[in-house]
């Protein structure tokens, strides 16, 4: 699986570590459609981790700034990974506000989905320094 | 009201591009004047939700003269206005959502569930996007959000913030 590469927002495929594909994000998502490029390309790393039997890590400790399109991306990221059953973290750093803020409304808005589901997306707090 | 300490005001062409030219911009000016980095950035959220919207759904035909979007940013010692403005059809049904929309957040406490609606909203119907990123402006910045049409047909929407920190000497 290639690397997302655009101009402003990097997704680097990490499978070095056996049963994981980790997603390494950087920069940042403005896009006014950010769903156009992120779900496709989120849907092939489903895929290939579902094929490969392993988890999906997404790494969003390095992005400075996400627009509320993406925060709508991301939701429906998480909605698929719960209907496939298939385990996924979601990593971000406390140190950062916007990130808690985020992150911690999106595990507040899929509660609800999660009592239904068998298995559970994680959100795990990842300092940088 | 403390009297006015800075007040940037900038007419804005409609391309996409320039919301993240103008968050970025705006986001170094502020930490010239406010020592949290952390409110700039709230700050800057702001300015790009607002503007995001106003891009989406405003319309793109200049008013006598006026330039079709508009940025003004002014701030005190204690608050920060940020308003954006644009042409608007006054008979499109959007307008109505927008003021539901911001009665609703105006409600005390209720901008959490708002958000979260909004959020589970996404989740069901990916289409389901409107009202997101004004929702998110009040939801994490605590701001209040009001919007008015003016007599030329114009609508501001306007999020004003607390500043609640030390400005810069």
């Amino acid at each position: 699986m290639q690397n997302l590469v655009t101009e402003e927002l990097n997704i680097d495929v990490d499978m070095g570590n056996p049963g994981l594909v980790r997603l390494l994000m950087t920069g940042k998502s403005t896009n006014r459609e950010p769903g156009k490029l992120l779900i496709p390309f989120f849907a092939e790393a489903l895929e290939l981790a579902a094929t490969m039997h392993a988890g999906i890590e997404v790494h969003f400790e390095e992005l400075s700034h996400f627009n509320s399109s993406t925060i709508a991306a991301v939701i429906q990221v998480i909605n698929t990974a719960q209907s496939r059953s298939m385990a996924l973290a979601l990593h971000y750093d406390p140190a950062q506000k916007w990130q808690v803020l985020s992150f911690e409304a999106l595990q507040r808005a899929i509660r609800p989905f999660q009592a239904l589901a068998s298995t559970r997306v994680r959100f795990v707090e990842t300092p940088t320094k | 009201m403390s009297p006015w300490i800075f007040h940037i005001e900038l007419p804005i062409l409609g391309s996409w591009h320039t919301v993240e030219v103008l968050r970025t911009t705006l986001l170094n000016c502020l930490a010239t004047v406010f020592e949290s980095q952390t409110y700039c950035e709230t700050l800057g959220m702001i300015s790009a939700e607002l503007l995001e919207n106003a891009i989406k759904y405003g319309q793109r035909i200049p008013t006598a003269g006026e330039p079709a979007f508009r940025l003004k940013v002014t701030g005190t010692k204690d608050r920060v206005e940020i308003a954006v403005s644009n042409p608007v059809d006054r008979a499109s049904p959007g307008l109505d959502r927008l003021f539901a929309l911001l009665a609703d957040l105006a409600v005390v406490g209720a901008a959490e569930r708002v958000y979260l609606e909004k959020l589970r909203a996404v989740a069901a119907d990916p289409t389901a996007q409107g009202g997101l990123g004004l929702a998110r402006i009040v939801y994490e910045s605590g701001c209040s959000l009001t919007a008015v049409v003016g007599p030329n047909g114009v609508l501001e929407v306007k999020a004003v913030s607390a500043a609640g920190v030390r400005v810069a000497a």
